[in-house]
């Protein structure tokens, strides 16, 4: 099996891109639209991992138009055959026997617009999606940073990496529809736009069916033909949407392009091949997914701190399988999400996988802007512990974050407040305030152990032992969880030193008389052990 | 005279056959003498009390395994022996790691003895055996570690191998403390520790380091 991303090949060499030497003598327009359309979009979406064996079937993607299922895309394989899109399905199995039939899925599709938008959102501030398979992105801002216009088509073709046809025009219509109409064509200037859209043909303008037959029938095919037409008549017969229509795609009229926002969250998602249960590749799979992570922070300067694996399951019996959530943390958001794929690597070896797996999906839900993590400039000899916060990440991802914490001091009075947990962080924290107030308990003996929970302990034990201090803690009445102790340090013959208190709390008519030991030894009385000086 | 001469000849011999024996034996780098140091005894970190670093055949913790600390109870002096080394450890920025500690180290005794808090990670003693030795392992094999503390609550010697395999790969002191009657155990060095009021007998149990005249030593941890 073997990772086919780029299924479709580069094609940039048809350009009619213009020389640089008459770019350069040509007015600059306004606007310079580029249209990337995909046309294997719905191929794509739906098969990102294919066997070699099922590069060679023909895969069709099929659609219900009117209750009959349509082919939408299919492969080379399919159309080699002779199945076209727009074909029946029916029509479709009479020319081959055994297609893959995939069902077209336009959130899939809308997914990967997205993801090739993260591709190219670095070449233009101003770019749009054109659902559900083209891009617009106004790069006449951008020309000169990028080396001219040529040089910008071929950085844009290498970004994308697939069989998009990319065309360019000051009209966004016009790019549109000189994409899709498979023409990679480059038009600079607007008095040129009439004379390269003028032999497409009605059928592929974005027209009502109506208007479109009507045209049809007046013998008007190509848009050469429209054009000779008087301008006002035309509106007369076929609505002043046609005028609108045409004036856009000349850049007369003004067309807006609703910008696409910057993508706060990432998703990608691979298919694994159906039936597969190896571990060894669904790592490759991951790590391609990081991969893919990896760029798309690089390309927004941004961080994350944890990524989020879904593995799909099969369907078993005609059920679905809840699928498996993987997580793997940071405690330093990182902009190279590839530090998390051992986490990952580590929780699948831990997982029973009960079904296989037929896809993995990664998401990062919160991705942070870089900047306010960039390393310190001034400490070159800082040592860089990056290689142990990934440790303890892995150490993290197999314990659980429960098992793992550092410890700290906490102004109380009550040993068992004095201290607390925390997570486990990488600069030290910041004196508070507050410590203050800790320093103060310093000078005072305590035991390197604390016992999770006091143990009781028998008045035996404490006749052979020795008594060095003496301290009295009674705090938290203004809580519920009020202690009134003694506390002692003793040393229990050939044992440790240790740490008891004698619980107060149930010797309230007696507690001003137990001055000495002797008198704490009554029957009764509630010793504990809580610490001991290790 | 001539009695003289020939006694000055028998001690000449003799002398000279010692000579002989003793640079025979040292020649011998496969014969182990259990009295003297060994020369992996210069890898060795201070233990922050003099007499315990003169006692130990490495003149200190050995820096470069792990050692193992066997106690009757908890709280014998085997948490205070190792606290001049946690310090200096914590304060030189390398971490520490606790591994499954059968009680909480307590942090105003820890700080008040000059620890850097932040340089603790205390792994839970609810930890299952088998993720015990694998963190541990992962850990003493990182070269950024300060030092290890394990609490293992079971004997097993193909783990203990590997731990040593681990600390002497990356160089990092690691330490595995026992509660109980000692049994055999693979750890390069194995000491005891006994408490008697504010002293602490320390007694070598085993060392492959070399043997010292005294087996015991009795150490004032205050």
């Amino acid at each position: 099996m073997s990772l086919n991303l780029s299924r479709v090949t580069n094609a940039s060499d048809n350009l009619t891109a213009p020389e640089p030497a008459e770019s350069q003598t040509l007015d600059q327009p306004s606007a310079l639209w580029i249209c990337i359309y995909f046309p294997d979009i719905s191929l794509n979406a739906t098969i990102d991992i294919v066997d070699a064996h099922d590069h060679d079937s023909p895969v069709l993607v099929v659609e219900n138009i009117k209750e009959r299922q349509v082919v939408h895309t299919a492969s080379d394989a399919a159309l080699n055959l002779g199945i076209m899109s727009g074909m029946p399905l029916n029509a479709a199995y009479a020319l081959c026997h055994k297609p893959n039939i995939i069902p077209r899925s336009t959130e899939k599709e809308m997914m990967l617009l997205e993801e090739y938008a993260s591709l190219i959102s670095h070449f233009t501030p101003t770019y749009s999606l054109s659902p559900p398979d083209s891009l617009l992105l106004e790069v006449s801002g951008s020309t000169r940073l990028f080396g001219g216009i040529r040089s910008l088509y071929q950085s844009i073709q290498k970004a994308v990496n697939s069989s998009a046809i990319i065309s360019l025009s000051p009209s966004p219509s016009a790019s549109r529809l000189l994409a899709h109409t498979g023409h990679k064509k480059a038009v600079l200037r607007r008095e040129q736009l009439k004379q390269s859209l003028s032999p497409i043909k009605i059928e592929h303008i974005d027209l009502d069916e109506k208007p479109k037959s009507q045209l049809l029938k007046c013998g008007i095919h190509t848009l050469g033909d429209l054009w000779r037409l008087p301008r006002t008549d035309l509106g007369k017969r076929f609505g002043i949407s046609l005028i609108q229509l045409m004036d856009k795609l000349l850049a007369i009229e003004p067309n807006p392009q609703t910008p696409a926002k910057p993508k706060l969250t990432f998703s990608t998602e691979i298919t694994v091949s159906a039936q597969n249960n190896n571990k060894a590749i669904l790592c490759v799979a991951a790590k391609e997914l990081l991969i893919r992570a990896q760029y798309f922070l690089k390309q927004h300067a941004s961080v994350t701190e944890k990524v989020h694996f879904e593995l799909r399951h099969e369907k078993y019996d005609g059920h679905d399988h809840e699928n498996t959530t993987l997580f793997a943390r940071s405690q330093k958001a990182s902009h190279d999400p590839l530090r998390f794929l051992p986490q990952f690597t580590e929780q699948l070896t831990q997982l029973d996988l009960a079904q296989p797996v037929v896809s993995i999906q990664l998401t990062i839900s919160k991705v942070i802007s870089g900047s306010r993590f960039s390393d310190d400039l001034f400490s070159p000899g800082k040592k860089d512990n990056q290689d142990w916060e990934q440790l303890m990440d892995i150490i993290k991802s197999r314990l659980g974050d429960h098992l793992l914490y550092g410890i700290t001091t906490f102004p109380d009075h009550r040993p068992e407040r004095t201290w607390q947990q925390k997570t486990v962080c990488r600069t030290p924290m910041k004196k508070t305030s507050d410590d203050s107030e800790t320093s103060e308990c310093i000078h005072l003996q305590r035991p390197l152990w604390l016992l999770k929970k006091p143990r009781k302990i028998n008045i035996d034990m404490l006749t052979s032992a020795s008594v060095y201090d003496i301290e009295r803690l009674e705090s938290g009445w203004w809580e519920q969880q009020s202690i009134r102790r003694d506390y002692h340090v003793i040393h229990f013959h050939k044992a440790a030193k240790a740490w008891v208190y004698l619980d107060l709390s149930d010797h309230h008519a007696c507690q001003n008389s137990l001055n000495t030991i002797e008198q704490k030894q009554a029957p009764g009385s509630n010793w504990y052990l809580h610490g001991l000086f290790g | 005279m001539n009695d003289g001469l020939k006694n000055e000849a028998q001690d000449g011999i003799n002398n000279e056959t010692e000579i002989s024996l003793d640079g025979l034996i040292k020649s011998q780098t496969m014969l182990w003498r259990g009295n003297r140091k060994s020369h992996t005894s210069n890898q060795s970190i201070e233990t922050g009390f003099e007499e315990l670093d003169r006692f130990l055949p490495t003149g200190g913790w050995p820096s470069n395994s792990f050692t193992e600390i066997v106690v009757e109870h908890w709280g014998n002096g085997e948490f205070q022996i190792l606290i001049p080394l946690l310090v200096r450890v914590s304060q030189q920025s390398s971490p520490v790691v606790f591994i499954a500690p059968p009680h909480i180290p307590y942090a105003p005794a820890l700080e008040n003895a000059g620890v850097l808090l932040d340089k603790l990670i205390i792994i839970d003693d609810g930890i299952n055996a088998n993720d015990l030795w694998w963190t541990a392992e992962k850990v003493l094999r990182h070269p950024e570690c300060g030092m290890a503390l394990i609490w293992p609550k079971n004997q097993n010697s193909r783990h203990t191998r590997r731990l040593q395999l681990a600390a002497s790969t990356a160089k990092n002191p690691g330490f595995l403390f026992r509660c109980g009657t000692p049994i055999q155990s693979p750890a390069p060095l194995r000491i005891q520790l006994a408490r008697s009021a504010d002293c602490v007998t320390v007694h070598i149990l085993k060392s492959r380091f070399g043997w010292q005249q005294n087996h015991s030593l009795s150490l004032n941890l205050t």
